[in-house]
């Protein structure tokens, strides 16, 4: 898969991370937090396991990448992290540096609009 | 969650910096009151086999000697997370813990663990904030590190007790397992 450019509506989706937390902005910023300080670690994982070909590593890594970006409607990181996913399962990689780098745009966009979006309360979908 | 204002504000509680800085619009929250939102929210991310929760059934939080955190939980009773309204009351150490379907038990009261032992692999999810807590049987710890809200997942405890924690948490968590 390719991901060329990520828009803003599909690198996250504050608000409605907000709303499944009962309204709650301030646990919502706190989680936020969380994932955009372990996300280069779990970006590193992910990496380090194709670059080790350890299909294994590869699927858990980028299964906690997928759960904790879901939260935040991040489309474009799920969808790449679940492609990585879905070949460390079958344990295909031929394609998986390709999807990192879609991945690693993804992110990217992903932690730079969270981060304004839980900073400055701007909101990340538009 | 509401937020405690100018003299409502608890005298001693510790006040959150990190959510401060975070909402510098808002006023502060206790610590307590964090605990009490994620008690409240993780409903959303855990779910119960069916014979122990049932749709639309009452979401028991149970809190074992913590009344600021049982205060903090008052406005949440009532209120749905995925189609069960909460209630939440204390628990006593010697209590049974199987009308619970969340457990919480600070870190400060050791003798609440029998609480945590007594649950054994009843699903009932323990959440606790004593640094050892999810070594000692206990499913998942909150803490705050360097002022910031942490989860730690013992998967190992959570399987035990039958209890499915979306990757949603699981991706925010640190995960332990036990051997």
């Amino acid at each position: 898969m390719t991901v060329n450019a990520v828009s803003a509506r599909d690198a996250c989706d504050f608000p409605a991370f907000v709303a499944r937390l009962g309204g709650d902005a301030i646990l919502a910023r706190e989680m936020a937090v969380i994932f955009l300080d372990d996300a280069g670690r779990l970006m590193t994982k992910v990496r380090e396991a194709i670059d080790g070909g350890r299909p294994g590593d590869l699927n858990a890594a980028a299964h906690a990448l997928k759960g904790a970006a879901s939260n935040f409607n991040a489309a474009a990181v799920v969808h790449a992290a679940a492609a990585l996913e879905a070949m460390g399962q079958t344990g295909d990689l031929a394609e998986a540096r390709t999807t990192l780098q879609a991945l690693e745009r993804a992110s990217q966009t992903m932690i730079r609009v969270l981060r304004m979006a839980i900073e400055d309360g701007t909101q990340c979908a538009s | 969650m509401a937020l405690l204002k100018g003299s409502r504000l608890i005298a001693g509680v510790v006040a959150i910096v990190a959510l401060r800085s975070l909402a510098p619009d808002a006023a502060p929250i206790t610590e307590a009151q964090a605990k009490a939102s994620l008690l409240f929210n993780l409903g959303a991310f855990v779910s119960w086999p069916a014979t122990a929760l049932a749709g639309g059934e009452n979401l028991s939080i149970c809190v074992a000697g913590d009344p600021d955190v049982l205060v903090a939980l008052r406005p949440f009773d009532g209120r749905a997370i995925d189609g069960h309204v909460v209630a939440s009351r204390a628990v006593a150490d010697d209590e049974d813990p199987s009308t619970c379907h969340i457990l919480f038990v600070p870190g400060a009261r050791q003798q609440a663990l029998a609480l945590v032992r007594r649950a054994g692999d009843l699903p009932v999810l323990t959440v606790g904030d004593g640094a050892q807590f999810v070594r000692q049987g206990g499913t998942l710890r909150v803490f705050f590190e360097q002022s910031r809200l942490r989860f730690e997942i013992n998967t190992t405890n959570a399987a035990r007790t039958h209890l499915k924690i979306s990757s949603r948490m699981l991706g925010l968590a640190r995960v332990v397992k036990s051997e």
